[in-house]
């Protein structure tokens, strides 16, 4: 379920993220409680709810009391946002990085981004 | 309710034998722990202790603010399940029940019942005639129905088969959510466990190793890969925990945060930074000769 | 201490009447078996013997009867510790708590017994008087053996107690040693109430103190507590082992 790369609080949080971004959690929609996640992947309740604070500190989740954690109206647009600011740093640049180490031209590239948007065209 | 756990300078000597020597600690209540160590380390001594199956040589321990040691008011709150039991090998699966039912201030009978009837325990069966698994499994049941503030299990849950195991950690889980108490699980298998742990103590050689909070123990770790000389060159004056070599290449397993500093100047020298699991990180904590804080 | 309800016994009553539940059957299985056995080995011995008896020297069930009971109440001391008291210690209850549970335990075994005991010579002597047998001795009275009989089986429980901690406690030599002088305050007790049993089996020949029964009786009682004592001496610090028995 977890890896061991980074901290599980950090993977709870990563994984709301991707179900907001993905859609299958909508704005104003009720998160799982911290038990029911504790509970669902076997992990100390502490953990998860560090993963919870998280999400509440960069605004994408909020806190009805005595209710609940909820997704934050504009949670999803936020989230697109900072994903497409790294998008060129995280994934464009670590491409061209990998292709340089492995000898494909970056001509070989364009001309296969091009041909992809001409599929996509049609 | 919750009980805080102090323990101040702790010495525990077998003859001329230290087990325990030195160890202090603070376990706030309310809390799972993870005790770890290799065997021989101390840990079931260092339990012993806290649940008062022995008195200490030196030092302080409190509970709740009290001295524990033949204190009614706290042995009663301190449940401490080890892998062989100590129930007398005569004794019936329901009278062993019984039994602990009268002695628990917190028991939950209808716990006790379901657990035993999960676990699949033959009331009428004697203890001497129950498997190694069937035994650990009375435990875990008697101490998750004790609802003792404090519940220590030593090991007890080895015994067991892994579906045993894993419903063992759901009702451990389960239970600690609806009645928030302290729990205390000694191991050295961490990798099935190590995401109950809020906290892990590691004791070595009968000395505290560390005592952490698992998430940023999981961080302390670190694994740099590249070019033996470059390695080398990287983790001087880092504490290394353990290497390996495989041809040119060097992997060193380095203790402690590097920074955002050394993490681009790794990255900038084309070396590879990974995780450690914290199994991994524990047994080169606790390698002979190794781990050194 | 919590908020939940607590309507548990105290625990050293709770340790007694845990320990009766299991050992009650035993003791009514010993009764039973005991008086069965003394009843035919008597009826056997009027109407079978080699010659009719038709007097006694001194009660039989004083002088046979009493033995086998000691040993039982003396084997029952001897598991105690071994056998039950890491049970307690590990379900949350104090040395000391068990110490007093274990006490009231064997002195409602002792008392128990006595008044078996106690009725059983009294019985006797109602059978003896119709058979019409004349007894030289004579019987002394009810209340006599009871209050002896308790402490005797209190000091045979008390003893056996003794030596199940001292190898629960100590490494076995000192164990052995122990056993040895634990029945030094046993044997007192029995010259004490001139009885049958430790101080016939080893062939002394020691008069009893010709005092009045009241001081024999307070000087049992404080061997017996003092053998209490001793066991919580003991105990009180022990550690508690790995499974023994």
């Amino acid at each position: 379920m977890f890896d061991e790369r980074s901290p599980i609080y950090q993977q709870i949080a990563d994984q709301i993220k991707d179900d907001i971004v993905s859609g299958a959690l909508k704005e104003e929609e009720q998160v799982m409680s911290t038990n029911q996640y504790a509970a669902f992947y076997r992990i100390n309740p502490a953990t998860a709810a560090k993963g919870f604070q998280l999400l509440t500190e960069e605004g994408i989740l909020y806190k009805k009391r005595g209710i609940g954690m909820f997704v934050s109206t504009g949670a999803r647009s936020t989230l697109l946002e900072a994903r497409r600011d790294r998008f060129f740093e995280e994934v464009v640049d670590r491409m061209v990085e990998e292709a340089r180490r492995i000898g494909v031209p970056l001509a070989d590239i364009l001309k296969h981004l091009e041909k992809q948007r001409e599929e996509g065209n049609q | 309710m919750t009980l805080d756990i102090e323990v101040k300078g702790l010495g525990v000597s077998y003859g001329r034998e230290k087990a325990v020597d030195g160890v202090s600690l603070k376990l706030p209540g309310g809390k799972i722990y993870g005790l770890l160590g290799r065997n021989g380390s101390g840990k079931t001594t260092l339990l012993s202790v806290l649940a008062s199956f022995r008195e200490q040589s030196e030092g302080e321990v409190r509970i709740g603010g009290e001295a524990p040691f033949e204190n009614a008011a706290i042995v009663n709150q301190v449940c401490f399940i080890q892998e062989n039991g100590h129930i007398a090998e005569g004794y019936r699966v329901k009278d062993a029940v019984k039994l602990a039912a009268s002695c628990w201030p917190n028991w939950d009978e209808a716990m006790a019942q379901r657990l035993l009837e999960h676990y699949q325990l033959p009331q009428k069966k004697r203890i001497q005639s129950l498997s190694r698994g069937m035994k650990s499994a009375l435990g875990v049941a008697v101490g998750l129905a004790s609802r003792a503030p404090i519940t220590i299990f030593d090991e007890v849950y080895l015994g067991m088969d892994a579906p045993s195991r894993y419903s063992f950690y759901e009702e451990l889980l389960r239970d600690y959510m609806e009645h928030p108490r302290t729990f205390i699980l000694s191991t050295h298998l961490i990798d099935e466990v190590s995401n109950l742990f809020e906290e892990v103590i590691i004791l070595d050689q009968g000395r505290l190793l560390l005592q952490e909070e698992t998430e940023s123990l999981r961080q302390r770790g670190v694994s740099v890969t590249g070019p033996a000389a470059l390695v080398d060159e990287f983790a001087a004056g880092l504490n290394i925990l353990g290497e390996q070599r495989l041809g040119g290449m060097k992997s060193v397993t380095v203790y402690g945060e590097l920074g955002p500093e050394r993490e681009r100047q790794a990255h900038a020298q084309g070396l590879e930074l990974g995780p450690v699991p914290l199994q991994d990180l524990f047994v080169h904590l606790t390698k002979k000769g190794g781990g050194k804080r | 201490m919590i908020g939940a309800p607590q309507t548990k016994k105290h625990p050293a009553v709770n340790v007694a009447l845990q320990l009766w539940s299991t050992h009650r059957w035993t003791l009514l299985w010993y009764w039973l078996i005991f008086v069965l056995a003394m009843i035919v080995i008597c009826i056997f011995m009027y109407s079978a013997g080699p010659e009719k008896i038709e007097s006694l020297d001194e009660s039989y069930w004083l002088e046979s009867g009493g033995f086998s009971p000691k040993i039982f109440l003396l084997v029952i001391g001897i598991l105690m510790t071994p056998v039950s008291l890491a049970s307690f210690v590990s379900n949350g209850v104090t040395r000391k708590h068990f110490v007093a549970g274990s006490t009231m335990l064997m002195a409602a075994l002792a008392l128990l017994s006595s008044l078996v005991f106690a009725a059983g010579s009294l019985l006797e002597s109602l059978v003896v008087d119709w058979i019409g047998f004349t007894v030289k001795m004579g019987h002394p009275p009810f209340f006599r053996v009871l209050v002896e009989q308790f402490f005797l089986f209190a000091g045979y429980s008390g003893t056996g107690w003794l030596i199940g901690s001292a190898f629960y406690r100590y490494h076995w030599r000192v164990g052995v040693i122990i056993s040895v002088l634990s029945f030094v305050p046993i044997t007192i007790m029995e010259i004490l109430a001139d009885s049958a049993g430790i101080v016939k089996l080893l062939e002394l020949s020691v008069t009893p103190p010709a005092w009045n029964f009241g001081l024999s009786a307070v000087l049992l009682a404080v061997i017996t507590a003092a053998l209490v004592a001793l066991n919580y001496y003991m105990l009180r610090k022990v550690s508690i082992k790995r499974k023994l028995i």
